[in-house]
């Protein structure tokens, strides 16, 4: 008993020893804003959404450079990107936010919308010179509202602009396998098939065409291979030729999609693991020979090569983009000129707040061309210089691909371009090299047109009616079309598909984006 | 006593339980043996998914390379600290309300166990906790996470169970010897109850190990960030619906998204807490309730 | 063998006395459960309220059994509330019995030294983060690169995509859970049965049983009330599945089996015009859960009741 009461004292003094090991370790204080001084930085909070593949670093050089320039100090919360819209619903509803939201998505930005939370960014652009330049730019102010705003005339998010590069991934094709066989490049979608078909011919034993991270990510691909366009309501769009919103579902081209997947799965040139695979066993595939035509990331290239050099110094691949279908038409998978999918929130109440001119001051320098550089290409003479091109080369030799000039995989993670990518100039030809198939694929890209239906504005409670009906549609459309195409459905019942969907309220949906969509051009026909 | 194999019976018996136990035993080692290998091998041979049971050109870099983020550590220290910390508390809780609810001879007993079941079968929405712990100014202390969420009703009601099993006469004998109710349980029930009390410490710091959702939800800083969060921000889990993030950083591969850095980092999360058990194995005796009542 | 003690029974007053201390040592985790528990709990109400985020905690205005209608009217609530029963229950019969077939098969291992080493090999697959026995099953399962359909086509069959067919979803769910917590829940066994009197084994030895006897007659029926509150709190969760691994497992393809209600109420939320209405419907959701999953609990609680005689119950 004596031995017990002992241990027993000494457990309770460790306890309280821990608890107040505890308490003076995880004392924290919520941070607080600074008036602003000349003397001092300024602190200002973010919240950034962290992606495995790029995790914030607060010492990142670009970082550390703008808070230099311009005598900030900024704190960033990572939160893992999965959860981000989770924890800033939760930050906004107990009224604890951070000063700036970066890439904020639909949760979050709609509970914030709604409940009027939100800093309408039109009522300051006379205090942000930088982006008033680049929105007159692209149309001025009313375009601009028209493709981003809301019902009421404003508009929350910091946009985001880009110049119109070609997408970051491409269909792939193994040129030394090419080369080797004799084969063509496929130009359009049906020379692809005809290729994927010649492959499985001379290799029995590969599984046709692969990627990464499942079904969708196929079907996503092919919308711009068949002219079906994409738009802020997905499985809808606006038909050109009449300006009226249609279901894709109900349109030949994407059942000619589905059927064009389909024969080449029936074939036993569409890998059947596409929707169940691990990314690792897929980038296995695409490595050592068993997917000789694939899908993946423009970076791609270089890692890809560097991954398998020991085993087959010959190795190498090529992106073609994603070839337009001859019998249905195809458009650029370049990015659309404005976004504003997941692009900067910030709070109505941080306009009462004293650090609120320099955090304007921030937002703005980064739509000037100083920002631009910086955000994008790093610091000039430590990391890159210009060319006499025009071109960006990277100095630093710790993460210099050598045989592009450009940066290697690791420039991004070290000096923390691409963090801020407001505007995405040259940062795609700099990033992902320079090598002449990607300059190419870029040229063939830009020389197309890009179709993207416009956004229509809707009020709360109009939104929460249409997300009721069009959610589950979209669900299910996206399912079927999987199912049409590896084999669990057969295309003979694509009629009775486009019925199902019928009952599930297509033609509703498309009577409210029509009425919508033009109620807003009347409005801003005013 | 010597075991007898005499009977048939018995060879068959023990020749079924070996092999049953031997396939157990296989399966449980093969994929630890699997991560374990891609922790130790070369890069290449891992991509090439070579590795199965044993490590393909081996080299230490990757748990050099986790071992040299100074993230790692201070991570380590963090959950090692709300660990222990919310086990001392759930255990004060948990005991006390446990051997409480085990006599017999309070009434609304059965009250208190249904309100206390009710928690665990309705939860609580996620704002309205994350307000709460708000308004009591826990936002991104340690005592948000040792506290909320601290007491698992699942683990209350297994101890009480436990706890009902008790001889009456036991704990009557030390009444008549003079103790407290509170003496009872510290000084009678609680030495008797060791394999308990083992047990749910054991299942209370796993699970306080292995949490990471209040931990993301109530921290913000990132020096307070515990293991299971730093490995969430290496771990890739694609859930779906975030096609477009994806194509914009997809690519960009940073040192940490190589596989054996991943399955070091998971080697390195996962082992202070998965040795714990043989430590605790030994409470896991007969408890020294025998030969405490004379027969 | 004990002896029963006269018990000499306590007056009333000692007996009131003694009950204030016991409620003295419930009074901290009762306030825990109002203050921690029961005040969010009571958030539960926006369900039936329309909630506008930076508004008033109760949200603004009743709108009654609307966000149930609509979770209810959804296309494949049906189906999602289908697969998520057949889930558990098959999950529940299969899973329930192997942890106490484990524990009282260690228990038979004669040497402590084995025993010890398989009970800590048994649960280490316990602490594989759920994304990693994900990634793992992944390329088991895989026709190209996976275990299991190299040994099928050394049959010399053709591979089989497991994880595309839906038939198989269930029974990759089941097996992979099995084998991830078997070892982990046999803990609590083994704990049971460390406090079996060994003198209850040596007796039945003199008597002539043998091992199975000895295993049916004391080993089982010595545990038989840790099993039961153990089966009643399974039932209690029987709605509760593992969310995270079954939405890294499925597919469009494998919909037909694998969605459930948690993952389906996940599909349906995002998009990009989700509108946020998902906060109240997922209330709504989580009500409904926890409504299904009362009534489970109690009638679990009544059947074993009944057959313990009363002796033990969870209330």
């Amino acid at each position: 008993m004596r031995v017990m009461k002992n241990k027993k004292k000494m457990l309770e003094t460790l306890v309280v020893l821990m608890l107040f090991v505890c308490v003076s370790v995880g004392f924290g204080r919520a941070p607080t804003e600074e008036p602003a001084n000349t003397a001092e930085p300024v602190l200002i909070t973010l919240t950034w959404a962290n992606h495995q593949a790029y995790p914030w670093n607060p010492e990142w050089p670009v970082t550390t450079y703008i808070e230099k320039t311009l005598n900030i100090n900024l704190e960033a919360e990572a939160i893992p990107f999965q959860e981000y819209d989770t924890k800033l619903v939760a930050l906004m509803a107990a009224g604890n936010t951070p000063d700036i939201m970066l890439a904020a998505g639909g949760d979050a930005y709609a509970e914030g919308y709604k409940a009027n939370l939100l800093l309408p960014v039109n009522d300051y652009l006379d205090q942000m010179p930088n982006l008033s330049n680049l929105l007159d730019e692209r149309g001025g102010l009313s375009a601009v509202l028209f493709a981003a705003g809301e019902m009421d005339g404003n508009m929350y998010r910091f946009p985001c602009f880009s110049s119109m590069q070609a997408d970051n991934v491409s269909v792939w094709v193994r040129e030394d396998v090419y080369k080797e066989e004799g084969l063509f490049y496929p130009q359009t979608a049906e020379e692809m098939a005809d290729t994927l078909l010649k492959l499985k011919e001379l290799f029995p034993d590969s599984v046709g065409f692969t990627n990464f991270y499942g079904a969708n990510t196929l079907i996503n691909m092919s919308y711009s291979m068949f002219n079906v366009p994409r738009s802020p309501f997905s499985r809808f769009f606006v038909d050109t030729s009449t300006d009226k919103w249609v279901c894709e579902a109900a349109t030949e081209n994407v059942k000619g999609m589905v059927q064009y997947w389909r024969d080449l799965y029936d074939a036993g040139c569409l890998d059947p693991e596409i929707p169940s695979q691990d990314n690792a066993v897929a980038k296995n595939k695409m490595l050592h020979g068993l997917s000789m035509l694939f899908h993946g990331w423009i970076s791609a290239i270089d890692q890809f090569r560097a991954a398998v050099a020991d085993e087959n110094p010959d190795y190498s691949i090529i992106p073609i983009g994603f070839p337009p279908s001859e019998r249905y038409g195809g458009y650029s998978s370049a990015e659309q000129p404005f976004n504003v999918g997941e692009t900067p929130l910030v709070m109505k109440s941080t306009a009462t707040q004293g650090n609120f001119p320099k955090m304007l001051e921030f937002m703005d320098f980064l739509y000037s061309d100083k920002g631009i550089e910086v955000a994008n290409f790093g610091i000039e003479g430590e990391s890159f210089v210009w060319t006499d091109d025009g071109l960006a080369k990277v100095i630093d030799e710790t993460c210099v691909n050598p045989e592009t000039g450009g940066p290697s995989a690791d420039y991004a993670s070290k000096w923390g371009t691409t963090v801020w990518p407001w505007k995405t100039v040259y940062s795609r030809k700099f990033f992902y090299g320079t090598s002449p198939a990607v300059l190419e694929f870029y040229a063939r890209e830009q020389a197309r047109t890009t179709m993207r239906s416009p956004k229509v504005m809707m009020t709360p409670e109009e939104q929460e009616d249409f997300s009721a009906i069009h959610q589950p549609l979209n669900d299910y459309i996206g399912t079927e079309y999987v199912r049409f195409v590896f084999g669990q459905r057969p295309m003979s019942e694509w009629s009775k598909f486009v019925s199902e969907c019928r009952a599930k309220g297509m033609d509703q949906v498309t009577d409210w984006l029509n009425q919508y969509y033009e109620r807003q051009k009347a409005m801003a026909a005013k | 006593m010597k075991p007898h194999y005499s009977k048939p019976a018995d060879i068959a018996f023990w020749a079924f339980n070996t092999v049953f136990l031997g396939a157990v035993i296989a399966l449980a080692l093969i994929p630890i043996l699997h991560v374990i290998s891609v922790s130790l091998s070369d890069v290449k041979a891992v991509t090439g998914l070579r590795v199965s049971l044993y490590p393909i050109g081996f080299s230490f870099k990757s748990f050099m390379l986790v071992l040299e983020d100074f993230n790692f550590f201070r991570s380590l220290f963090n959950s090692v600290i709300y660990t222990v910390s919310s086990t001392a508390v759930a255990l004060l809780l948990t005991t006390s309300g446990a051997y409480a609810l085990s006599k017999k001879r309070i009434r609304l007993r059965s009250l208190m166990m249904k309100f206390i079941i009710v928690t665990m079968i309705v939860h609580a929405p996620l704002i309205p906790s994350f307000l709460l712990v708000n308004k009591l100014g826990m936002y991104n202390t340690i005592w948000a996470i040792i506290i909320p969420g601290s007491l698992h009703t699942y683990n209350l009601i297994i101890m009480r169970a436990f706890f009902n099993d008790i001889p009456d006469d036991l704990e009557d004998a030390a009444e008549i010897d003079g103790l407290s109710p509170i003496g009872v349980l510290v000084r009678i029930v609680l030495p008797t109850s060791t394999a308990i009390l083992a047990t749910i410490t054991l299942f209370y710091l796993v699970d306080f190990w292995n949490s990471w959702f209040r931990a993301f939800l109530y921290l913000s800083s990132r020096d307070k960030q515990p293991l299971t969060i730093y490995l969430r921000n290496i771990l890739e889990m694609y859930m779906g619906g975030k096609e477009n993030i994806i194509s914009l950083i997809g690519g960009i591969q940073s040192k940490i998204s190589h596989e054996t850095m991943k399955a070091a980092t998971i080697v390195l999360v996962s082992f202070p807490i998965a040795v714990t058990y043989p430590f605790l194995q030994k409470y896991f005796v007969r408890g020294v309730m025998i030969g405490a009542i004379k027969g | 063998m004990l002896t029963l003690l006269q018990k000499r029974k306590p007056h009333r007053s000692i007996a009131v006395r003694k009950e204030k201390y016991y409620y003295a040592m419930l009074a901290l985790p009762l306030l825990w459960y109002l203050l921690f528990a029961y005040i969010p709990i009571t958030g539960n109400v926006i369900a039936f309220r329309r909630f506008n985020i930076g508004s008033a905690y109760w949200g603004t205005g009743w709108v009654g059994l609307k966000y149930f209608k609509m979770f209810f009217h959804s296309p494949d609530f049906l189906r999602a509330l289908r697969n998520t029963f057949t889930l558990s229950l098959k999950y529940l019969v299969v899973s329930f019995p192997m942890p106490i077939i484990f524990a009282i098969m260690v228990s038979e291992v004669k040497r402590d030294q084995p025993k010890r080493i398989i009970q800590s090999i048994a649960y280490l697959p316990r602490f594989l983060s759920v994304m990693v026995a994900v990634g793992l099953i992944k390329l088991m399962l895989s026709p190209t690169s996976g275990l299991v359909n190299a040994i099928i086509q050394k049959l010399g069959f053709p591979p089989i995509t497991f994880l595309n067919e839906p038939g198989y979803f269930h029974a990759i769910y089941i097996v992979s859970g099995i084998w991830q917590w078997m070892g982990w829940n046999a803990i609590i066994y083994f704990a049971a049965i460390s406090r079996i009197d060994p003198q209850l084994y040596e007796c039945a030895e003199l008597e002539g049983a043998g091992r199975f006897a000895k295993m049916l007659h004391i080993t089982i029926p010595s545990i038989r009330y840790a099993i039961a509150i153990l089966l009643i709190l399974a039932v209690g969760r029987i709605l509760t599945v593992n969310f995270e691994k079954i939405i890294l497992l499925y597919n469009q393809l494998t919909y037909e089996t694998a969605d459930v209600i948690q993952t389906y109420v996940f599909r349906m939320g995002i998009g990009v015009t989700s509108g946020g209405r998902q906060y109240s419907l997922a209330t709504a959701v989580g009500l409904f859960n926890g409504l299904l999953s009362a009534f489970l609990i109690v009638a679990a609680n009544m059947l074993v009741k009944r057959l313990t005689h009363n002796e033990t119950s969870l209330f």
